[in-house]
């Protein structure tokens, strides 16, 4: 698609419009279904230039555009792009595969988008559907958590209609049930939806139609997040505990044990591996572990790292009594 | 007696033991049987409680009573335990077997087939920091952990995690982390970190090695090594962080802050006491979980690329490039450069300029070229530059650059990125190429001991004596020293130190060669040279201290040592050449191998320098015609004036053998065997010694006749089989160290420089005071080279000892070539004194009776002494079946603490010996007997006196388990070196190449037999020498009917042709001929 056809803004300049919250006659939801460049739309009045061409921007690339989605993304089409007319529609996937946007930030917190327009600055679009609440979410985990089957498809990248149920238990929905309860704003000031928002939202559901877990995301919760709290919750019932580091790679790579039974001929000696201890080939680096560490991520004020510092040379000072401490009871 | 054990469970180290004398009675069970229809690798449903488990209140006397612990290390409720256990099923139910220690004492069902059975014990758990401190406690292996407790086999495990542990603890590895756990209570965890360095591959040997004793407790971990070693890692580490932190008060460091408005602090409140609860959270509430979950992968993440590592190079200043005037380089400038390396073997190495100027597409399949995922290879260097900025934020600078290559460092910076970033560079799964110089002990300032020894006033024919000649040299003797400051091996002038030590760069270019040079060494050298201006010293304090010992406490390292004069010679220092060749003495009756000539040549050079030393070559080498050379060679040199007397002390069952090889190789020689009950002594005993050119006398005698062999000056003593002085000092060790004399030899077979505390007693017959103190020699090598593997004291201690002590073996190139394939000899042994009388009785018995009888029953009664001679021989156990298997048995006396089953008989206390230093060397024997009831008593003796497991294969052993049994020791199984098998059911057709030598350990009439036997080993496949060695008992018919067929007597040819029958033929003078035990020989040191 060339340039030219981008569809110029109106002749009003923008910052009236922007006052005027009168929607133009033709916004109407009927109209959503017309293919983007069939669409009648409104021609210009007079030839303009387009919008300022970003360099490296975030294009849509997908051929068939934003139609013919999976669930969820389907269903949060109407959402995003409800009360969008056919103009704006159709202007926004424009600036979407021209790669009008700048920055797309899709967080818990929200959408925050950065689209170039025809102006130097560039507009900033927010969407922030309504979120579930912490204890909302706590609730959908443990029910997740329970069967095998949520953690396991997705995992696996799935994300079957069945992850609706656990919200629908407590009452809530996953992708939310009316339009109502996302809220969009542009910085265009040009009547709302625009077709900034439209761009950023045909830009969003591409990447949710790819990323289902960006699902939760939206509702306020990480997706990755989410898996990891499934995880947890799974080790939690099958182990007792979760932890917050991993097991050492040494373990992971270990064959096999053989099983006790295996063991009964020669059950009581250490095998012939203990007198291959290798022996310590790098010389003592002190803090070594923090510094490898930096800082914490946490948002704490209290000098954490400073105190662990101390910490270790106390302990390692102990240690080194240990060692040789023990070695000199015997005289 | 007891035998501990030690499991961890339910955050503690728990103990149990098996208590011998509740063990079943000593019979040595042939359960072959009865376990073919055992359910075999099952584990029982049912469970019982563990017959000879020992009680918990007798468990916790015999631990606090002997002094391991304190009353209240130990945790007052007992802790009973359910254990899977090897066990066997007979027709009269369940027996657990007893562990390989127990088994040493009671016995064991060697056939059973075993499973495992749940059994209940009592257990007693020890506070974890007692039980921290108990585990690295010193220790010998080898000695029991008190009177009548001895330590189960997985106690070496514990050790070696406690150790770990400590490890961990001194180098500062480890991390503060959370649990979260099913009830949604956080606790705050100190964790061990395992992950990387040295830790993780101590942590593989563990996983690998961990013995089933170890994971036997019916618990959650299931029988999972990781889970068990990870528990256990973990209970030491953070207990012993938090006492120490407790002890300290750091928790009042958030005493007054609020844990639930700062993550830090709510993580804090669980770790800086005993309560590890996380202060301040809801049970939902994830966010410190998720932020210390992130923290804690930023250690993980070895490397953001699986298959390209960033490399540093640091390339050390071109010497054109600075300044002329700047001679010590303080103003060069270094450079670091950026590089991929992928993991490919051999690795491609891809320089950062490189990758650039691929230009921003060609980048993309740079690495793809290599193997690696088409990532970008910009990308990635990028990637691992930032992660790399986190730890040397010196990065940062170069990340300003749009395509970095590397970074140019003062000479400062390029000292701190060496000492201080490089190992968390590489900790982090980077590569650092740092200059050659970095870290060799050349490039280090330290300080050279220069010893002035003269020649000595070296002999060139005429000695001064008796005593012989140059003995008032040896490591008493004094020599000048003094100190120099030295780089590695370059000393440096008085004007080089100042001038270095004015620059204050860490890093300075001395005689073109970069070095590091610490203030902290600098000061010392400065104080050391002020405080040490030289002197006199003995040669022994010289070589330690240039070795490092008992160094000056000035923090500067010690190089070296730099000798002249004879004492350069003894060092080495001129290499294969450092002392002079002695020819083979003109009257020795043979011909020595070359190897041997060079033993004798270092053995004559020590005696020229009055110094002792340790003849430790591998058994089967010849010790015993090296050191019947040496006597010849000094007599030779000697040129006919006296030459004082050598006294050799070996156990008793070697006495014939060294009586019979001087007679063999030094016919001219004097020798007096110092034995026997008409031995003289006193005045008497003095005479007959210095008129022998050698007195030969057992260890036992050592002590009896103390003030006999002290009245004697002399010229030698000689310790045969020397590793019998053992610590602890003994009342034996003690007469030995009080005998006079100027020179002191050790033989042994066994490797001592593996055996640390044999080394030390060795050394400290031979050299007195060389090695220090016990005490200091164990806390400056034992430990650290045991436990820590420290590569540097072992490297240390070897060159303190090596020009004490002399071990070449078998493998050796140069020794390989002088030996046959196949070498054989014979083990001639006295009977002991319970040995002689049943040996006797037997005879007078037969001869009484034999007269009165004829024919059948006269050949009956002859051929039935004759078989209870070949059991008198074997052991008295074997002849009064004692321990059989069979309806005749009776029970085996029960032996208390350091008594053993072997010091009944001659035979099998040599067997030990030798089998001792198989074990040691780590070759492999076959052991044959034609008895399966002395095979069983060989299997007993093996367990419990060389701590080594023992096969044995015999006519009742099923097929199945015969391949098993020949599998795995086939298969070289360390834990199982001995072999012991029946001459009909293993002489023939077995492959037992893995053996290099074979035991005779009864004798057969056919030589044919015999021979078919070493086959086994000797054979294709067989690649090294092997070894036969004949046990044969003194003055009895073993050993006439053994010359009779190695002088190939008619008589032998009949009995090689009819077996026994022949001696049913003979009169009843020619049986009192052949049978009568010979007292000519030798007499039990009764």
């Amino acid at each position: 698609m060339s340039e030219s056809q981008g569809t110029p803004e109106s002749v009003q300049p923008e910052k009236s419009d922007a006052l005027a919250p009168v929607a133009p006659a033709s916004t109407t939801p009927f109209a959503r279904n017309s293919s983007f460049n069939a669409g009648p739309g409104l021609r210009p009045m007079r030839r303009q230039e387009g919008p300022r061409r970003l360099k490296n921007g975030i294009r849509l690339r997908r051929k068939e555009g934003i139609e013919l989605l999976a669930w969820p993304a389907d269903a949060w089409s109407s959402l995003l792009l409800e009360g969008v007319d056919d103009a704006a529609r159709n202007e926004g996937l424009d600036y979407a595969r021209a790669g009008q946007t700048a920055i797309l930030q899709i967080t818990p917190e929200g959408i925050e988008a950065s689209v170039q327009g025809r102006v130097a600055r560039p507009y900033t679009v927010t969407i922030k559907p309504e979120q579930l609440s912490a204890l909302d979410w706590d609730r959908v985990v443990a029910i997740m958590a329970r069967e095998a089957v949520y953690s396991a498809k997705l995992l696996a990248g799935e994300m079957p209609p069945l992850v609706e149920q656990p919200f629908a238990s407590i009452g809530k929905h996953l992708v939310p049930h009316t339009a109502s309860s996302v809220a969009r704003a542009c910085t265009c000031g040009l009547p709302l939806p625009c077709k900034h928002i439209a761009c950023v939202s045909a830009l969003v559901l591409e990447r949710l139609a790819g990323d289902p877990l960006l699902a939760f995301t939206l509702r306020g919760l990480d997706g990755q997040r989410l898996l990891e709290r499934l995880q947890e919750a799974h080790s939690i019932a099958t182990r007792g505990i979760a932890r917050a580091h991993s097991n050492p790679p040494t373990v992971e790579q270990a064959p096999e044990p053989l099983p006790l039974e295996k063991c009964v001929d020669n059950f009581w000696r250490p095998g012939r591996q203990i007198d291959e201890m290798p022996s310590e080939t790098e010389p003592f680096a002190p803090h070594a572990l923090l510094r490898r560490l930096g800082q914490s991520p946490l948002q704490g004020k209290f000098p954490l790292v400073g105190l662990l510092a101390s910490i270790y040379d106390s302990i390692a000072e102990d240690g080194r009594k240990l060692r040789d401490g023990a070695l000199q009871r015997d005289e | 007696m007891i035998v501990l054990h030690a499991v961890w469970t339910r955050e503690r180290l728990h103990l149990w033991a098996e208590d011998t004398t509740l063990a079943a009675t000593p019979v040595l069970v042939t359960a072959a049987h009865a376990g073919e229809t055992a359910p075999s690798s099952t584990i029982s449903a049912e469970h019982l409680r563990h017959p000879f488990a020992c009680d918990a209140s007798k468990l916790r006397a015999a631990l606090v009573s002997s002094g391991m612990f304190a009353g209240d290390d130990l945790v007052a409720e007992v802790a009973p335990l359910r254990l899977s256990l090897p066990a066997t099923t007979t027709e009269s139910g369940l027996h657990p077997l007893p562990s390989d220690r127990c088994a040493s004492f009671v016995g064991s069902a060697e056939d059973a087939i075993a499973h495992l059975a749940l059994l209940d014990v009592d257990a007693l758990a020890v506070e974890t920091p007692a039980a921290l401190r108990f585990l690295l406690a010193p220790h010998d292996e080898e000695r029991p952990l008190a009177d009548d407790v001895l330590a189960g086999h997985e106690l070496r495990f514990w050790r070696e995690i406690a150790a770990l542990a400590a490890d961990l603890i001194a180098d500062q590895r480890l991390v503060p982390s959370l649990i979260q756990e099913k009830s949604g209570r956080f606790r705050a965890i100190w964790q061990p970190w395992v992950a990387d360095g040295a830790p993780a591959q101590r942590l593989g040997a563990l996983l690998a090695s961990i013995p089933g004793s170890a994971r036997c407790v019916d618990d959650e971990f299931r029988h999972q090594p990781w889970a068990i070693i990870e528990a256990a890692l973990l209970g030491f580490v953070d207990t012993e962080t938090r006492r120490v932190l407790e002890a300290e008060s750091f928790g009042d460091a958030i005493e007054d802050r609020d844990p639930a408005v700062d993550p830090h602090v709510a993580w804090l409140s669980g770790l800086l006491g005993r309560n590890d609860t996380v202060q301040g959270l809801r049970n939902s509430d994830t966010h410190l979980m998720r932020g210390a979950r992130q923290w804690l992968s930023s250690l993980d993440a070895a490397s953001e690329s699986r298959f390209v590592k960033l490399a540093f190079e640091l390339e050390e200043p071109d010497p054109t490039s600075f300044d002329a005037s700047d001679e010590l380089g303080r103003g060069a400038s270094w450079t670091i450069s950026f590089k991929l390396i992928t993991n490919d073997d051999p690795p491609v190495v891809i320089d950062a300029d490189q990758i650039w100027a691929q230009g921003k597409d060609g980048l993309k399949g740079l690495l793809a070229r290599f193997g690696g995922e088409g990532e970008p290879a910009g990308d990635v260097l990028l990637a691992e530059l930032a992660r790399a900025a986190r730890i040397w934020p010196r990065v940062e600078r170069a990340l300003e650059d749009s395509a970095p290559t590397g970074i140019s460092l003062s000479t400062t910076e390029a000292y701190a990125f060496l000492r201080d970033f490089r190992p968390i560079l590489l900790e982090s799964g980077f590569v650092v190429l740092s200059p050659s110089w970095w870290g060799q002990p050349a490039s280090r300032l330290g300080a050279r001991l220069l010893i002035d020894s003269g020649q000595g006033q070296l002999p060139t024919g005429g000695g001064s004596g008796a005593d012989g000649e140059g003995s008032h040299l040896g490591l008493h003797s004094l020599v000048n020293y003094s100190w120099q400051i030295a780089l590695g091996d370059q000393t440096l002038s008085i004007e080089q130190f100042q001038r270095l030590a004015g620059q204050g760069s860490p890093l300075l270019r001395v005689n073109g060669q970069w070095v590091e040079i610490r203030p902290d060494d600098l000061n010392g050298a400065v104080r050391f040279l002020k405080e040490h201006p030289g002197g006199q010293m003995t040669v022994m304090q010289a070589i330690r201290l240039g070795n490092g010992l008992d160094g000056p406490e000035t923090g500067l390292p010690i190089l070296g040592l730099d000798a002249q004069g004879w004492v350069s010679e003894l060092l080495g220092f001129k290499g294969d050449e450092r002392y002079v060749h002695v020819d083979q003495p003109e009257r020795f009756q043979g011909t020595l191998r070359p190897y041997q000539q060079q033993g004798l040549s270092w053995l004559a050079f020590l005696d020229r320098f009055g110094l002792g030393g340790c003849l430790a070559d591998d058994m089967g080498l010849g010790k015993t015609v090296q050191l019947i050379a040496l006597l010849q060679h000094e007599r030779q040199k000697a040129q006919g004036r006296v030459v004082g007397p050598t006294l050799l002390v070996c156990p008793m069952s070697v006495v014939g053998n060294w009586n019979r090889e001087l007679h063999r190789f030094a016919p001219e020689l004097v020798v007096h065997v110092h034995h026997g009950l008409e031995r003289p002594q006193g005045e008497k005993f003095v005479e007959t010694a210095l008129a022998a050119d050698i007195v030969v006398t057992t260890y036992a005698l050592v002590v009896r006749d103390k003030d006999s062999l002290e009245r004697v000056h002399w010229r030698r003593v000689v310790l045969d089989e020397a590793q019998h002085i053992k610590n602890p000092p003994t009342k034996q060790t003690a007469s030995i160290r009080a005998l006079r004399t100027s020179h002191r030899i050790a033989l042994t077979g066994t490797p001592v420089e593996n055996r640390l505390s044999e080394l030390w007693s060795i050394l400290e017959f031979c050299t007195p005071g060389y090695l220090g103190t016990q005490g200091d020699f164990r806390r400056r090598f034992a430990a650290p080279i045991e436990r820590h593997k420290d590569r540097r004291q072992a490297d240390r201690l070897k060159n303190l000892v090596r020009p004490f002590v002399l071990r070449r073996l078998k493998t050796d190139p140069t020794v390989i070539s002088d030996l046959p394939p196949l070498v054989e000899s014979r083990q001639n042994v006295p009977l002991t004194a319970e040995q002689a009388q049943l040996y006797d009785s037997v005879v007078n018995d037969m001869l009484n009776r034999v007269d009165n009888a004829d024919g059948i029953k006269r050949r009956g009664l002859v051929l039935s002494a004759l078989v209870k001679l070949k059991q008198v021989c074997n052991h008295p156990a074997h002849f009064l079946r004692q321990g059989a298997d069979d309806d005749d048995a009776v029970p085996l006396p029960k032996l208390s603490a350091g008594e053993k089953l072997s010091a009944r008989s001659g035979k099998a206390m040599r067997l030990m010996e030798m089998l001792e230093e198989v074990v040691a060397t780590g070759d492999r024997a076959l052991v044959f007997t034609q008895y399966r009831q002395m095979g069983h008593l060989l299997v007993a003796m093996i367990r419990q006196e060389l701590d080594s497991e023992a096969q044995f294969l015999h006519g009742g052993t099923p097929q199945a388990r015969r391949e098993q049994l020949i599998e795995r020791f086939q298969s070289g199984d360390p834990a199982c070196p001995i072999f012991v098998l029946s001459l009909k059911a293993g002489g023939v057709g077995l492959n037992l190449t893995a053996a290099n030598h074979v035991f005779h350990f009864d004798r057969w009439w056919n030589p044919a037999v015999e021979n078919q036997a070493t086959d086994r080993a000797f054979r294709i496949g067989q690649h090294r020498t092997v070894h036969v060695h004949k046990m044969i008992s003194e003055g009895t018919l073993e050993e006439r009917i053994d010359q009779m067929i190695e002088q190939k007597t008619e008589l032998a040819q009949q009995i090689i042709g009819s077996g026994e029958s022949w001696l049913t033929e003979l009169s009843t003078g020619q049986l009192r001929d052949l049978l009568t035990l010979r007292r000519d020989t030798l007499e039990e040191d009764a």
